[in-house]
């Protein structure tokens, strides 16, 4: 299979320190007085490019604040880049929090019902899923309560049902693998096992190691907003812990 | 170059900025395409609304019904014996004036009022302000059941001109929507944004005709009152009470298509705005 699903072409994209305003006035005559207070731009991407083929499962490892989240939203949309381009064959499932537009004064059914429309089900389709949604989430008796009534842990569980209730063909996952008690986590594992199975595509950002080596075909590990490395898990994980190791001397 | 050739299925940008004049029929059709979602946040903020209270709905009845109380006393006072519809015409004043201030303050702080959503998942933004003004027209098409009774008080027969009623609420939705999409941008970089629109909304209630009526104004100064009716919201609160009562329009036709051509241009002009902007604007939030 040689098909891309998804295409980054040199991806920059930095977050601005200042604002407009007033202040950026005063910043400019500064500038030309030879005087400058701005403070540079945080560039949280610096000219990424990177092609995911169609049925690979891509591992993206980096330290925090590295870009690694950053990269999964430009993926699918949330920001844009600054420059470059982001393509991508069909439509992007981000699984990074599951709880989006809960809100505790809905019952569990209707934040069912209103989470499956923000991942762009429609109400048929939730209404076909929602049996096996509730039976996967163990939270039956609850379904009629006020959200506010559930403890987090099983509103991350009724989260993780509903995201995870449609098989995506491009799945983005940014660290959702640990949620709910030990039962439900190992459950939830499973299910994310054979989301990742049956995706065309995924790209999976985790610091958990042993994990990424288990189902990645592919690493890449970003320092610093670039992509240092690119290639098979375990040489991924081995550049990646000598990395640290560099940083310790 | 929106689509490029990849080895051998079609590639998409994604979330591509939308060009200044493709902007309007985009966003139009991203509505229609996510109605089910728009839907689905309307009803959420309606039935979250009166969820804790004990007359539910009836409170949106009842509180324009107070306010109006309240400031039929306040002018009663002020100006002695007012006219027969005159409970009526502030009722329906006060209700169409809730719409116009609830919609605006939404739609201004959509983006920065929906930060967590935004930042954890993409679908098209404008969205949000359509969804919170959607609700605000259910609550306002509720709150004027209210006249009802007033119509049976004052034995007033309705007539064609009933039309005007959902003449007005367009109006008023159009231009809550072109602001809101407007300034909910800037909003995001300055908080200051919101607080001036909160201003506009409570100053705007005095100037514009919601305590009072354009026929109880044409005994003032004859020169000012021309002035008034460059506020675009004159004209959907008039229509308002000849469309419920009756009587005849006292507006001139310049005012009625300076108001129609301010609405229309203000969506257009906002969502242009607001398609271009959005998608830089939510690295801020």
């Amino acid at each position: 299979m040689s098909e891309n699903s998804i295409i980054l072409n040199d991806i920059h994209l930095s977050f601005p320190r200042h604002r407009i305003g007033i202040k950026s006035i005063l910043r400019w005559v500064k500038r030309r007085a030879g005087k400058d207070t701005t403070i540079p731009p945080f560039d949280a991407l610096k000219g990424v490019s990177l092609s995911v083929k169609k049925g690979e499962i891509l591992g993206v490892i980096g330290k925090n604040g590295s870009g690694k989240s950053t990269l999964l939203r430009v993926m699918s949309g949330i920001y844009q880049p600054d420059r470059g381009q982001a393509l991508a064959s069909g439509p992007v499932n981000l699984l990074s929090n599951v709880r989006i537009g809960f809100n505790g004064n809905l019952s569990g059914r209707e934040n069912v019902y209103l989470y499956g429309s923000i991942l762009g089900h429609s109400r048929q389709t939730m209404n076909e899923l929602m049996d096996s949604i509730i039976e996967f989430s163990e939270l039956e008796a609850f379904m009629d309560q006020p959200l506010r009534t559930y403890s987090s842990g099983m509103q991350a569980r009724l989260g993780l049902s509903v995201a995870s209730a449609v098989q995506p063909e491009i799945l983005l996952i940014d660290e959702v693998l640990a949620v709910g008690d030990e039962a439900f986590k190992e459950r939830s594992r499973e299910r994310i096992k054979s989301m990742v199975e049956d995706a065309a595509t995924v790209v999976i950002v985790s610091h958990n190691l042993n994990y990424l080596k288990q189902v990645c075909d592919r690493m890449v590990f970003i320092q610093e907003g670039a992509i240092v490395f690119d290639g098979s898990a375990a040489d991924g994980i081995n550049a990646y812990k000598s990395s640290f190791s560099l940083g310790g001397k | 170059m929106d689509g490029v050739r990849g080895s051998e299925i079609a590639l998409r940008v994604v979330n591509p900025t939308s060009k200044a004049l493709t902007a309007v029929p985009e966003a139009i059709s991203n509505l229609w395409s996510h109605r089910n979602l728009i839907r689905n946040f309307a009803s959420r903020d309606i039935s979250q609304r009166y969820r804790n209270s004990i007359i539910g709905y009836f409170w949106t009845v009842l509180e324009p019904l107070l306010l109006s109380a309240v400031y039929y006393f306040l002018f009663t006072i002020i100006s002695g014996n007012p006219e027969e519809r005159y409970p009526l015409w502030i009722i329906l004043g006060v209700v169409t004036w809730q719409y116009f201030s609830r919609g605006l303050n939404e739609s201004v702080n959509c983006l920065t009022g929906n930060k967590n959503m935004i930042r954890q998942i993409y679908f098209p933004r404008e969205i949000f302000a359509v969804s919170k003004v959607l609700a605000q027209l259910v609550v306002t098409t509720m709150s004027l059941l209210v006249a009802i009774p007033f119509l049976v008080a004052l034995d007033i027969q309705m007539t064609t001109q009933v039309i005007y009623i959902p003449i007005a609420l367009m109006i008023v939705t159009l231009q809550v929507l072109g602001v809101g999409w407007l300034l909910a941008v800037p909003n995001v970089h300055h908080g200051d944004i919101a607080h001036f629109t909160r201003f506009i909304t409570r100053a705007g209630f005095f100037v514009s005709p919601v305590m009072w009526t354009i026929s109880m104004a044409k005994g003032g100064r004859a020169a000012l009152l021309d002035y008034i009716f460059l506020n675009p919201m004159v004209v959907p609160l008039e229509m308002m009470r000849a469309g419920f009562d009756g009587s005849d329009l006292l507006i001139p036709q310049w005012a009625i298509l300076w108001c129609i051509g301010f609405s229309l241009g203000i969506v257009f002009l906002g969502l242009t705005v607001f398609k271009k902007a959005e998608a830089k604007v939510v690295k801020r939030l």
